[in-house]
């Protein structure tokens, strides 16, 4: 709808509004006139039919006058029931009402004045939830998707991580576990063969044969050497010498036992 | 290095370390090797050379005796060779027995008892020649050994003749 349109509609409404207004202060006059003439109504205050024709019927002029103008006002009022739906329709079809609220009415300020907390407080959530089929809901939410969006890298980090292992006492999880069924998982057998391999039986058992055998041959070796040493030592001193030199190339370098 | 290991030091576990076979040699017995021998260990491997040489006189004469045997059966009497003769065949048999060892092996089995060996001044096993010369040396002049007690360097009089040495091994 143009601006032009809409300006020449409220104009014609504004006409319509005219014509009656005048025509209802004609009636008026006209009734209160007859009214003061006939000094029965004093007071004509309302246009109500029924105070109307309670006080127009004290004097037979104002009756004679109040009657066909009782009449009118019932006819215009019926008239005007009739219409007046009929043009505000037309009128409101012909108008862009929320663009007009959205014009004149600031719905900020409307909404500022509303008192929310009283409305939340008459609303009965618990009815509200009780219509609701939570199963549904959760039906169609895709849990998969919600999971993918969640860093749970970063909630773990934020987790004590030692301080909840702090406070298991291990001790008392190990007292409750079986060893035995443990061990029956295990390979014993496997891993004893990878023992046995490991430490190589065999030569260890050769080696300790020949070391019981060596020990002999060792002890007499080295106290063979002793009695080297010992000798030479007693010599040196009867024939006063500082040392000996019994080194050779192989046996590094050549310098003095004393 | 985790928390874990900080915990557990290795010395907690000493399963977790290698630990290889004790080494034969002795750490002692490193630092004397390649060093002259003196006359006690000297004297001792001689010993037991000339035992050596008892059992293969020993076992030549029964040798001897079993091929008498074998060949005359009848008229057979244990073999009475002189004194004079089993000491010649023995000296024989230690100088054979000395050369060869030294050649071969570096050592007669009395100087593997003992854990010594014999070489030239560079350390290495000795010539046949030498071997031959030292062995009969040794053989007729064996009071030689007793020069290792005045020697400066622990040398017999062979040794001081032919440069060679007695080490241990």
């Amino acid at each position: 709808m143009t601006l032009d349109r809409r300006r020449a509609v409220a104009d014609a409404a504004d006409g319509a509004l005219a014509i009656v207004a005048v025509a209802g202060a004609l009636v008026r006059y006209a009734v209160d006139t007859a009214a003061r003439n006939s000094h029965v109504l004093p007071r004509l205050a309302s246009l109500g039919p029924v105070p109307v024709a309670r006080r127009v019927l004290g004097g037979t002029v104002a009756r004679a006058l109040a009657h066909p103008a009782t009449a009118a006002v019932r006819a215009l009022a019926a008239v005007a029931d009739e219409l007046v739906p009929e043009v505000t329709r037309a009128v409101l079809a012909r108008l862009d009402v929320p663009g007009l609220v959205r014009e004149f009415v600031d719905v900020d300020r409307l909404a500022a004045m509303l008192d929310v907390e009283a409305v939340v407080a008459r609303v009965d959530l618990d009815a509200v939830i009780a219509r609701v089929d939570l199963d549904a809901v959760i039906d169609k939410v895709d849990i998969a998707r919600v999971i993918d969006r969640v860093d749970l890298d970063a909630v773990v980090a934020r987790v004590d991580l030692d301080g909840a292992v702090d406070r298991v006492d291990l001790d008392r999880a190990v007292d409750r576990v079986d060893v035995d069924r443990v061990i029956a998982r295990t390979d014993l057998a496997g891993l004893a063969r990878y023992v046995v391999q490991e430490i190589d039986l065999p030569g260890l058992l050769r080696a300790s044969t020949g070391t019981v055998t060596n020990e002999m041959v060792r002890s007499v070796r080295d106290q063979g050497v002793d009695a080297d040493r010992a000798v030479e030592r007693i010599v040196d001193r009867l024939l006063r010498r500082q040392g000996r030199r019994t080194g050779t190339i192989e046996g590094g370098t050549d310098h003095d036992q004393r | 290095m985790t928390s874990a290991e900080e915990r557990h030091p290795p010395a907690d576990y000493p399963w977790h370390e290698t630990v290889l076979p004790m080494s034969v040699v002795g750490g002692a017995r490193a630092t004397i090797q390649g060093r002259r021998a003196g006359l006690v260990t000297r004297s001792l491997a001689n010993v037991a050379d000339v035992v050596v040489v008892v059992l293969l006189l020993v076992g030549g004469y029964t040798a001897v005796a079993a091929t008498r045997f074998l060949l005359r059966p009848a008229a057979f009497t244990f073999p009475a060779p002189a004194a004079a003769t089993l000491l010649i065949i023995g000296l024989c048999l230690q100088a054979v027995y000395f050369a060869v060892t030294w050649g071969v092996v570096g050592g007669t089995y009395g100087d593997r008892l003992l854990g010594l060996r014999v070489t030239d001044d560079g350390g290495a096993r000795l010539g046949w020649g030498r071997c031959a010369v030292r062995a009969l040396l040794c053989t007729v002049f064996p009071i030689g050994l007793l020069w290792v007690l005045v020697s400066r360097e622990n040398r017999s009089v062979q040794d001081v003749v032919l440069r060679t040495s007695v080490v241990y091994d």
